[in-house]
């Protein structure tokens, strides 16, 4: 059983750019998106169990590879980056075709993990719109899953229940946080990774054209990044701690708050 | 006539618990509403699922114009395939130029994979809903970490997945008219099947949603004791921002934003909390927000009502003293 895990690389920390309020990328350290390492750590308990290989697939920038390296190192096989200039700027509709179109020219995928969502942008449509693209049932939210034969049995976590439900493979899961803890490579298990196969494929290599991916490919566009507006009148308290506190004080007891 | 021009009509897709419309649908009723009005057509609201009684009347006095029902046994709790397949046979047809989810686990699920079919955009998380009636374009307003971004969609309809409790559910009016359609559809069970549902047990038995004081700890605050004390002082409970949470110093049920819970005490105070966005979504309409930051710039105080620039470590403490005096 083969399993194919989406990994998307996301900053090791959020800055933004102050004056165009644009993510700044360059400087810091690209690392696996949170939950996405919970979804190799599923793939790789799994395969523990019923076999099958393991395939990382992510779409971005060249350096990409090296964060790869790291859900290699906790037990994926191999690893697929789409890297191409004109995937660049796709919104989640585009990003899910140039995933889904990876994933139909693997071998035998029976299961496709996700992370719910990323800590960059957070959307959580990729997971749904692979699987539509794959034409497989999608389950979201994931904090527990089996194999059972050809079905999974998946416990879904949602505002205030637990849904248990079972689907036929193959399928897509999206995994939350508390599935599962992820394993921390050792030296070895990067030393081992580092001879395992990352290919990289551009847009022609897999059949896209230019309308179907990147900005072009995009139906949605971000046409203005701005601060928010003031919501309220903000009394700033000036003066020293001592009568910034009890004026404070003051106006919350004539206000009844306290 | 374009393509895009035989797009019209606003629609709202409705979620009920307990044969209730849930409050995030009346809000979106609410925002749905000023859109027709703005580019003058109908608000129409789908509503699917089994015995759904006197919901759809419900709607109607709540503001819908139309109202489509698909009722069926296979509908009353949601699995993707059979909702997903009706929504894009009835969108094919009717051809919204706008269509609203709410940010639920269940629109989570069937928002995108609809969006797909139809390849068409949609955005997430939505804080607000503009129009830019010209071009009949969906400004679509989402917290972008300190900022707000716009996203618009060039295909039909608009997509968009609102946040719950930007806005408040509109007035309800028994006397209001509208139409209901019911829908007739072959409906399959689809590839899913839910086996158990069980309810959550809440480990944390303060409801952070339910109270009137909140202290928010962010990750200005190093010392959660302080917190807890001025929590104490003020008969309230602690809240925290995701950094928080994640660094397990709170449990994740104090949590408050767009992954979190949306709160509304009387009194917020916001303790070393930068006020990104996703945050924001979750506190902006407690009843008074007091923040203390050591930024005078941090965007926080954008939505305060008192605002102190200062060390929290200090503040507190010199509060706590002025409180009990
Ligand atoms: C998809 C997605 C969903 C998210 N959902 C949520 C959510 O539901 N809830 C949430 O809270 N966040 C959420 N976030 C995270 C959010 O973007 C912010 O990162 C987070 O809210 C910041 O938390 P903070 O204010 O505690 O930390 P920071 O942004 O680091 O702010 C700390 C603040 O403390 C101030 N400070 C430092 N030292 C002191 C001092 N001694 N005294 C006073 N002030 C001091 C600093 O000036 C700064 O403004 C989400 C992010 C994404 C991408």
């Amino acid at each position: 059983m083969n399993i194919v895990v989406c990994v998307k690389q996301v900053p090791q920390e959020i800055r933004i750019n102050k004056t165009k309020g644009t993510l700044i990328r360059d400087g810091i350290k690209g690392v696996i998106n949170p939950c996405d390492k919970n979804a190799i750590e599923l793939a790789v308990t799994l395969k523990e169990k019923h076999g099958g290989k393991i395939t990382l697939v992510s779409m971005g920038p060249k350096d990409v590879e090296n964060t790869l390296t790291h859900g290699l190192a906790m037990g994926a096989d191999q690893a697929v980056l789409i890297c191409d200039r004109v995937c660049a700027g796709a919104d989640t509709l585009a990003t899910a075709f140039a995933l889904a179109t990876v994933i139909k020219k693997l071998d035998d995928v029976q299961l496709v993990l996700c992370g719910k969502e990323t800590a960059d942008s957070g959307t959580q449509h990729v997971g749904p719109q692979v699987a539509h693209y794959l034409g497989i049932p999608q389950v979201t939210y994931v904090v527990n899953l089996l194999i059972e034969g050809s079905k999974i049995r998946a416990k879904r976590q949602l505002k205030d229940e637990y849904e248990t439900v079972e689907a036929g493979l193959p399928a897509l899961v999206t995994v939350v946080k508390g599935i599962n803890e992820p394993r921390m490579p050792t030296y070895l298990d990067i030393y081992e990774a580092s001879k395992k196969d990352t290919h990289k494929w551009c847009a022609e290599d897999l059949g896209l054209k230019e309308d179907e991916v990147g900005i072009q490919g995009s139906p949605t566009r971000i046409t203005k990044v701005f601060a928010p507006e003031a919501k309220r009148e903000c009394k700033m308290l000036r003066g020293s701690i001592e009568d910034i506190s009890s004026s404070l004080a003051n106006d919350l007891k004539s206000k009844g708050l306290v | 006539m374009k393509e895009m021009d035989r797009y019209r009509g606003v629609w709202v897709f409705a979620e009920w618990k307990d044969s209730q419309v849930i409050k995030g649908s009346l809000e979106l009723l609410s925002l749905g509403r000023g859109l027709a009005d703005e580019l003058q057509v109908e608000l129409s609201v789908l509503l699917m699922g089994d015995r759904l009684g006197g919901i759809p009347e419900e709607l109607i006095y709540y503001g819908a114009d139309v109202v489509y029902v698909i009722e069926n046994p296979i509908l009353e709790r949601y699995t993707t395939s059979p909702y997903h397949r009706i929504l894009c046979d009835l969108i094919r047809e009717n051809k919204p130029e706008i269509v609203l989810f709410s940010t639920t686990h269940l629109g989570m699920d069937l928002a995108p994979r609809v969006a797909c079919e139809l390849k068409t955009g949609l955005s997430a998380h939505c804080v607000d809903l503009k129009m830019d009636k010209e071009n009949r374009q969906l400004l679509q307003i989402c917290p972008y970490f300190d900022y707000m971004a716009t996203i618009v969609t060039d295909t039909r309809p608009q997509m968009a997945t609102v946040q719950p409790g930007i806005t408040s559910p509109p007035r309800r009016d028994d006397s209001r008219q509208g139409k209901t359609v019911r829908v007739e559809f072959k409906i399959e069970p689809g590839d899913i099947k839910i086996v158990e549902v069980e309810a959550k047990k809440e480990e944390d038995t303060e409801k952070i949603e339910e109270a009137d004081v909140i202290v928010a700890v962010g990750r200005g605050l190093k010392d959660m004791r302080l917190a807890e004390e001025l929590a104490s002082v003020l008969g309230g409970v602690l809240g925290a921002t995701q950094p928080i949470t994640e660094a397990g110093l709170l449990q994740e049920s104090r949590m408050i934003g767009q992954t979190g819970k949306i709160v509304q005490p009387k009194l917020y105070i916001a303790c070393g909390i930068s006020g990104a966005g996703q945050h924001i979504v979750g506190m902006q309409n407690s009843g008074t927000i007091v923040a203390i930051n050591t930024d005078e710039k941090a965007p926080i105080f954008k939505v305060a009502d008192y605002g102190i620039v200062g060390d929290v470590s200090k503040v507190i403490p010199a509060l706590i003293e002025s409180l009990k005096g």
